[in-house]
């Protein structure tokens, strides 16, 4: 990570991270260890680099931040949870730079060809189900973005490592112990986070775009006695969606109409559920009904 | 007097029993009720008068009340006027 750094080729965007601190790495390593580095040169959706803070602040308490273009991106992070800030910083640029795609809100995976869209806002266990179905053996395409190429309507990879939280850390790795996960970074505004690192397959194939097939509005209810799958109508599903996008008011019409486009061919449910081992049937079963579309992307 | 589409480039879509509207002034996405979809979907075929709108919902009316007809056609109009979706034109 030193020097021009590393770039990353994540599917629909390709990030340059650079970094002079040594404690970064082997948290780095195990998020991104599926990918192969590639020279820092060419285009970049985002490039970042980690230092640690000099000053006073270095003497009470070793302290990291992350720079873009030059510019600090938020308040300095204890260096402990440097991966935490590189992911969160990621996530906001590409928030606001992907605007080629409709960035929907979304977790996103595929299995048989069939995209599933889990467009959720924060708190709905998005991400939770997101990690269980990539450990029930589904091709992870993202999390945190559901991309939409706004030509052909098609979900395009973002693979980036899945942001867990607090007690769905836990439920992750009692699930799958074999999977890649991050250290735990304790005390963030967001409770403790960890990540789950994308792996090999879904890397592999982060060029092969899929159909959405299936749109789940995913809610965890805590009262939920068993998991409730509910049809929900395309134009419920449109406003919720359209609401849920980073970009739709900036993308306008094409926006409209990509997911115009999603709502008229994909299948529209609402999934509320507690125990999210509980949930993966519901979603076998909706994929197994549904018929699948991959396309290999043009990038 | 009738009343027009406010502007050519209005996205409007049927999606199952629901009309959906992108407004090309506002960048405002619209669920429409059915009296309003019904009346936004005859304006984009042609400008309308009030008594052809109050016409068409009243055949969409199960009892073909003409006072509610016009009742509705007129709030619904009044509506889309609002949302910048629908102008008043002359008579060609």
């Amino acid at each position: 990570l030193r020097g021009p750094g590393i770039a990353l080729d994540l599917g629909a965007a390709r990030v340059r991270v650079r970094s002079t601190v040594g404690a970064l790495a082997p948290a780095f390593r195990t998020a991104y260890g599926a990918f192969e580095p590639e020279a820092a040169d060419g285009v970049f959706d985002a490039s970042v680099t980690v230092h640690s803070v000099c000053g006073l602040r270095a003497f009470v308490r070793r302290q990291v931040e992350l720079a873009v273009d030059g510019q600090r991106l938020f308040e300095p992070f204890p260096v402990s949870s440097a991966l935490a800030m590189l992911e969160w910083g990621l996530n906001y640029l590409l928030a606001n730079r992907l605007n080629r795609h409709l960035l929907l809100h979304a977790g996103a995976v595929e299995r048989r060809g069939v995209a599933v869209l889990l467009p959720a806002l924060p708190g709905s266990g998005k991400s939770t189900l997101t990690a269980a179905l990539v450990c029930h053996g589904y091709r992870l395409l993202s999390d945190e973005f559901g991309v939409v190429d706004l030509a052909s309507g098609l979900l395009l990879p973002l693979l980036r490592p899945i942001g867990l939280k607090n007690a769905s850390i836990d439920v992750i790795t009692r699930m799958a112990p074999d999977v890649r996960v991050g250290p735990r970074f304790t005390g963030t505004h967001k409770g403790t986070v960890a990540h789950l690192a994308p792996g090999r397959r879904s890397v592999r194939m982060r060029h092969i775009a899929a159909q959405p097939g299936i749109v789940l509005f995913p809610r965890y209810d805590a009262n939920a006695r068993k998991p409730r799958l509910e049809t929900i109508d395309p134009a419920r599903a449109l406003a919720k969606m359209s609401v849920n996008a980073f970009n739709y008011r900036l993308l306008g019409c094409a926006a409209f109409d990509a997911i115009v486009g999603i709502v008229r061919t994909a299948s529209l449910h609402r999934l509320s559920f507690s125990h999210v081992g509980d949930a993966l049937g519901v979603v076998d079963q909706l994929v197994g009904h549904t018929e699948p579309g991959l396309q290999r992307t043009g990038t | 007097m009738q009343f027009a589409l406010a502007r050519a480039d209005t996205r409007i879509e049927t999606l199952g029993e629901d009309v959906v509207v992108f407004n090309a002034a506002s960048w405002e996405t619209h669920l429409l009720n059915a009296a309003a979809g019904a009346v936004l979907l005859a304006i984009a075929e042609r400008p309308r008068s009030d008594a052809q709108l109050a016409g068409l919902l009243g055949e969409l009316l199960p009892d073909g009340d003409g006072a509610a007809a016009r009742d509705h056609a007129r709030a619904a109009v009044g509506q889309l006027a609002a949302l910048g979706l629908v102008v008043a034109v002359e008579s060609s």
